[in-house]
């Protein structure tokens, strides 16, 4: 069985579709335990009636729309006129762009493949060094996973069956957290190197502004109607998808119905398809694991050694650092979640702030080696070496682990909202 | 000859995606309104949604086989030359293929069992549930198709 694995690990090393890994493993694990096969289309089955599920494939065909509707551009030039007088100003553009458009875009590496190829250039142009350049894009590309209505926190809440909008709720404070050390680390970057900074002129501003006032006004939106509690998760998704939709077609007129609708249907479809092989493929094997109790067994080895919180959440970082550097966020999220959802509850770990806890480690584990994946979307994006990338994003990691600290050992920050 | 029937399948397969992931849209905004103005919302909605789902995240899967645009950790990858990464395409894409052909025969077992066991008020949702084994089984093709055309990986 120990070797079958392996072989199977191997396999996706080499290039095997995750999903097809994945769904092996099931096969292999359900043979193991004398269980038919046949439970791994049942809990697929059940995965997919999952209500929230339908908000997946609705905010990526959303994503997919402003992609390529222009919104990128139109939200550098308005964050540009905005902040672009500030010391750092252009890297806190690309910092609050990149975490915007990531939140639509899942973190799949979507941002670095979008927005890398429009900010390189500039932050270059205006005086940032190329190391400096490369490491905020390649981690900018993971930035704004905790906030709405990121797909990462959607499929979290649906595996712990933890409430989405308190998943939202709860990532607000870290995520703008983690922005804000971000942007003074960019601002006392800026400073030292004495990049261009420009006057601020209201008249830009105002020209900016108008043209990306839809695209800016969205986020608030789905934050309002979901929290004012007008709208479910799915009923948000289907307003958004349509509220987008509606722009890009009939405000902006980027997008025309008639020669590109159809391609970009199909490739929402692609995204949210290689996505949902995946997580359903991951379920089954997740499952089988439960059945042979292996949580169970987990907790009774972890007892005999770990006696606080504290201890179980500084290993609890440890294992999922690990674990963000070897695993794409969707399939950890299915495996790994279930295993550790009753180990935190034992040690009185809130599963919302656990949530947060997650994804703030695969945040990290998003651009750090062997696995992660914005190094190999960085790589192919900027024809950069892994090496060279993981030098660049090291003092972004570093603060970026840093804010891991504080998110994991002040709950408060995550659970603000919570009433004792 | 092999190029041409992967073509033809794609473009059946992207209709389909399209026009599911559409009428997805459509059909919950239909529940978004009747919910809001007339306070009711039609029960049988939410079950075809769910397949809908289904439907457009199957269809894309199987594109995206077609595309080489599944997710990948394969980190041994860049250490490999060219000539060792096209030798291997053809064994993996078979292997991914019988995966997906156990899968289907699985899925298969499941359709039967829904059959069998449905309440009579939910029947009409059977047809939907062939969605398992045809996904399943059109992945299985397009990684066969994958190592026969020989195309190169994206």
């Amino acid at each position: 069985m120990l070797s079958a694995a392996l072989i199977l690990v191997v396999l996706a090393l080499v290039g095997v579709p995750l999903f097809v890994a994945l769904a092996a493993g099931g096969l292999l694990a359900s043979h193991a335990a004398d269980i038919s096969p046949d439970i791994l289309i049942v809990e697929m089955n059940r995965l997919a009636s999952s209500p929230n599920m339908i908000a997946i494939p609705l905010f990526t065909f959303a994503g997919v729309l402003m992609a390529h509707g222009g919104a990128p551009q139109r939200l550098v030039s308005f964050y540009r006129a905005a902040l672009g007088w500030m010391p750092g100003g252009l890297a806190i553009v690309t910092i609050g762009t990149c975490a915007f458009f990531t939140s639509y875009s899942g973190a799949s590496g979507v941002t670095i493949l979008a927005l890398g190829g429009l900010l390189y250039p500039i932050l270059v142009g205006e005086g940032y060094r190329q190391k400096y350049s490369l490491g905020l894009l390649t981690t900018s590309g993971s930035l704004g996973l905790l906030f709405p209505p990121s797909l990462a926190v959607l499929i979290y809440g649906i595996v712990a069956g933890v409430g989405i909008d308190k998943m939202f709720l709860a990532g607000i404070v870290p995520g703008t957290l983690l922005m804000i050390i971000l942007a003074i680390h960019s601002m006392v970057h800026g400073k030292h190197l004495q990049v261009v900074k420009h006057e601020f002129d209201f008249k830009t501003l105002a020209v900016t502004a108008r043209a990306a006032i839809w695209d800016i006004f969205l986020p608030f939106g789905i934050v309002l109607g979901i929290f004012g509690g007008f709208v479910s998760i799915m009923e948000a998704a289907a307003a958004t998808a349509a509220y987008v939709f509606f722009i890009e077609v009939f405000v902006h007129r980027e997008i025309s119905p008639r020669t590109q609708l159809f391609s970009l249907l199909v490739e929402s479809c692609i995204l949210f398809g290689s996505l949902l092989a995946i997580l359903l493929a991951a379920l089954g094997l997740t499952n089988l694991m439960i059945d042979a109790q292996l949580p169970m067994r987990l907790l009774e080895v972890l007892e005999q050694h770990v006696t606080s919180p504290l201890q179980f959440l500084m290993l609890l970082n440890l294992f999922l650092l690990a674990v963000g550097a070897v695993a794409d966020i969707f399939s950890a999220t299915i495996v790994v979640v279930p295993l550790i959802l009753p180990l935190a509850a034992r040690y009185g770990v809130d599963p919302v702030h656990l949530g947060v806890i997650f994804l703030a480690n695969l945040e990290i584990g998003y651009s750090t080696p062997p696995l992660g994946i914005n190094l190999f979307i960085a790589s192919q994006r900027f024809g950069r070496s892994i090496v060279t990338l993981f030098k660049s994003t090291f003092p972004f990691l570093a603060l970026m682990f840093l804010w891991l600290m504080l998110v994991t050992y002040i709950p408060e920050l995550s659970l603000w909202w919570k009433d004792e | 000859m092999i190029e041409k029937i992967e073509l033809g399948l794609v473009k059946a397969e992207s209709i389909m995606a399209a026009l599911s992931l559409s009428l997805l849209l459509l059909l919950s905004l239909v529940q978004i309104l009747t919910r809001n103005i007339f306070d009711f919302g039609f029960s049988e909605i939410e079950i075809i949604n769910r397949y809908l789902l289904v439907i457009c995240g199957t269809m894309g899967a199987v594109i995206a086989t077609s595309k080489f645009r599944h997710i990948k950790v394969d980190a041994l990858a860049p250490l490999m030359s060219e000539r060792v990464l096209s030798l291997l395409r053809c064994p993996l894409s078979l292997f991914s293929a019988v995966v997906c052909v156990v899968m289907c025969y699985h899925a298969i077992i499941f359709v039967m069992d829904e059959w069998e066991y449905i309440p009579v008020n939910q029947r009409w949702t059977l047809p939907f549930t062939l969605i398992y084994p045809l996904g399943f089984g059109l992945l299985g093709l397009h990684f066969l198709l994958n190592c026969l055309s020989r195309k190169a990986d994206a």
